[in-house]
């Protein structure tokens, strides 16, 4: 029977050889037909090698006809290689871009997400009819697929699984539920503050003591003038115009600081110069 | 340019068709470990089918699969184990198919070479690889 094939196919490559140099010169559309007919079976065995990758294998026919009748346009029989050594890899090559335009490269196609969850799915579903976990080989029967696949599936799916950042996670039994987004890292705004707080109290520290805790008292404790003047026991006037040369200060002490920096960050640039 | 050695693995099955399927999830395994885009994880897998399936003929009772793993690359070795026993040997395999596997291990593939002592195949694939 091997003998059967191998001269059926010895025929067929006699066959396709008078084919390929006969469309190389007359570019027959009937001689191109018989061409791509012929060979279908290879398209289909190379289409069927890429079939687990979560596409259907008709698609990959399709996709590997348009390689093989590309194959078929170019190939040059004056140069005395095998038409199939030819073919293969422009078949291949177009079933690869098929994918690669799919955007596979980047995410894991959706039937592959999809086959995972249903592995999941069908494992629940026999767990509770079996009374027991089901073997790979089950769950395989079931979903007509073979036992590696549903294993791979197993082993490595969970990361296949795409993830909502605003998906909950669990919080034990507390009803505050938190999301993905919660722990994603953000910038800290109070960083810009802690600039701020430090240049304040440079300002701060420019001030008698007195006067320190007279603005303390008012700015920090919302305390009101007269409140103030109780605790430092000056009169409300006094707190009024002590208040008012506080600030002055303090906004010189700032002006002064800025120009200071002004002119090092001057200084830096020019040094940049030549 | 870099290519450090980073690791070895090696997997040694039964020279039969039913042991293919381990050699496919070692290979899924490992990509996923290297994290290989999915598309070389697939190309890997059927490289190393069509590898062994190549080597399954030739009479030996085992084959090796060896991954060698750098920064800047991917190799894996596939060789027959011990003395290839000419009876086990089926030398009426199809050597048009044979031929085709080769062709489609080069398609997928960045280089495929054959060795002769023992018998085996070579395959490579140029990819970037963080070890951590």
């Amino acid at each position: 029977m091997t003998e059967e094939k191998s001269g059926e196919s010895r025929w067929d490559r006699e066959r396709a050889r008078q084919l390929l140099a006969s469309y190389a010169t007359d570019r027959d559309p009937k001689v191109k037909d018989e061409l791509v007919a012929q060979h279908l079976n290879l398209v289909r065995y190379l289409a069927g090698k890429f079939s687990n990758r979560g596409e259907n294998l008709e698609d990959l026919v399709q996709v590997g006809c348009l390689g093989l009748i590309k194959a078929i346009e170019r190939f040059d029989p004056e140069r005395g290689t095998e038409f199939t050594t030819y073919a293969t890899p422009t078949i291949v090559g177009e079933i690869k871009r098929h994918f690669r335009d799919k955007g596979w490269a980047i995410k894991v196609p959706r039937r592959l997400q999809e086959f995972n969850a249903s592995v999941a799915k069908t494992t629940e579903e026999l767990t509770s009819a079996l009374g027991r976990v089901p073997s790979p080989d089950e769950i395989a029967k079931k979903l007509e697929v073979s036992p590696e696949d549903v294993l791979e599936a197993q082993e490595l799916g969970q990361s296949y699984n795409l993830l909502s950042i605003d998906s909950e996670l669990d919080a034990d039994d507390s009803r505050k539920t938190s999301s993905l987004l919660d722990y994603l890292g953000r910038d800290d705004f109070q960083l810009e503050q802690v600039e701020d707080r430090l240049a304040l109290h440079r300002a701060f520290s420019s001030l008698p003591s007195r006067e320190r805790l007279l603005m303390y008292l008012r700015f920090f404790e919302n305390r009101s003038q007269s409140e103030v003047a109780k605790v430092l026991n000056i009169s409300q006037m006094h707190v009024s115009r002590l208040q008012a040369r506080s600030l002055e200060t303090m906004r010189q002490a700032l002006s002064q600081q800025r120009n200071r920096g002004e002119r090092s960050g001057k200084r830096r640039k020019s040094r940049k110069q030549p | 340019m870099s290519d450090t050695k980073l690791w070895n693995i090696q997997l040694r099955v039964p020279a039969e068709p039913e042991f293919l399927g381990i050699v496919r999830l070692a290979c899924a395994g490992i990509a996923h470990r290297l994290g290989l885009d999915h598309e070389v994880s697939e190309d890997f897998k059927l490289a190393a089918t069509e590898a062994c399936g190549h080597l399954l003929n030739l009479g030996s009772q085992e084959i090796e699969i060896s991954w060698d793993i750098s920064s800047d690359s991917v190799a894996l070795q596939v060789t027959t184990v011990g003395e290839l026993d000419a009876e086990l040997a089926d030398d009426e395999a199809d050597l048009e198919w044979k031929e085709i596997g080769l062709l489609l291990i080069k398609s997928v593939m960045d280089e495929v070479l054959e060795t002769t002592s023992p018998p085996g195949l070579r395959l490579v694939k140029k990819t970037e690889i963080n070890d951590d």
